[in-house]
């Protein structure tokens, strides 16, 4: 409940902005546990899309609702 | 006549109060300077003062200390130049300081000290990262946060907790790892990861409550996306989903 008190009065903007956000948080923390386990090239992927991830998280905050 | 002690308290809280107004008018490297401070000297003072750790970590060492003290003194001439030389010297120098330092100083950190210099630097971003020229429209004041209502002060909680998490979640991998240079390129991308993802919550949180800062018709943001725009975000889907598949159907 407190989620959905809290969530469901955001503009969608902001919404898919922190969507976008814990995208890329997780696929950062996947890169790096890849990382870890030597699969570089899988940890390369997940690191690059969790930056791409986040300027679209950036992208998409600067946006405004009608 | 009167009495010396009566005074006394009222004039500390004014000069506490004065001193925390004078703060909060400074910029980010202002703000930064104690995080920065307690990160450099938990994390990088140790490795490049310690017997053997040669010349360049040493000079890093002291390059990483400068740009911390000089981006305060020259950040109201160049408040933007000010915050990249804290910000993106003080990384710099932990990289090149951590790079040339040889293996017995880097074993010598424990979990303690480790957990501390964590805490440290998710400090420091915190604080060079904020969107410092907009702090002083957004500081709290009664007014403002009557108006606000209760929910949006929970978002705030909610989205700096997450990125709080996601950044001390970053540097875990790098704490069980044996190999000393996987380590090493651990931390970097988690000290990297981990500044990206506060700049991009202080962003979107700033952009959250930017009504409240800056009503002026003209700084208002376009309500659609632009083709780069919508570029980058079919980009990240893309990648998210396909990386996603690949994970499930090849674990």
């Amino acid at each position: 409940m407190f989620a959905f008190d809290t969530l469901a009065p955001m503009q969608p903007w902001s919404l898919a902005a922190i969507g976008c956000f814990l995208a890329a948080g997780s696929a950062l923390l996947v890169g790096q546990e890849a990382l870890a386990e030597s699969r570089d090239l899988v940890a390369l992927y997940w690191i690059a899309t969790g930056a791409i991830t986040l300027r679209a998280s950036l992208v998409l905050a600067q946006k405004r609702h009608p | 006549m009167t009495p010396r002690g009566g005074g006394g308290a009222p004039a500390a809280a004014g000069w506490a109060e004065r001193g925390l107004a004078w703060w909060s008018t400074r910029g980010s490297a202002s703000q930064a300077l104690v995080p920065g401070g307690y990160a450099w000297a938990v994390t990088i003072a140790p490795v490049g003062a310690a017997r053997g750790a040669g010349l360049v970590a040493g000079l890093a060492t002291t390059v990483g200390l400068v740009a911390l003290v000089l981006g305060p003194a020259i950040e109201r001439r160049a408040p933007a130049a000010s915050r990249m030389l804290v910000g993106w010297g003080l990384v710099v120098s932990a990289i090149v300081t951590w790079s040339f330092a040889p293996d017995g100083v880097v074993d010598m950190f424990d979990a303690a000290r480790g957990i501390a210099g964590m805490f440290g630097w998710a400090l420091f971003a915190f604080a060079i990262a904020s969107p410092a020229r907009q702090t002083a429209a957004l500081i709290a004041t009664p007014s403002t946060l009557d108006a606000e209502p209760v929910r949006t002060r929970h978002v705030d909680r909610a989205v700096l907790l997450l990125a709080v998490g996601l950044t001390v979640a970053l540097e875990v991998p790098g704490w069980r790892t044996e190999q000393r240079d996987r380590a090493l390129l651990l931390r970097l991308v988690a000290l990297a990861g981990g500044l990206g993802l506060v700049t991009t919550a202080s962003a979107i949180l700033a952009r959250y409550h930017a009504p409240l800062a800056d009503e002026r018709p003209a700084a208002a943001p376009r309500r659609r996306l632009r083709a780069t725009d919508a570029a980058w975000v079919a980009t990240a889907c893309v990648l998210v989903g396909a990386g996603a598949t690949y994970e499930l159907w090849h674990p």
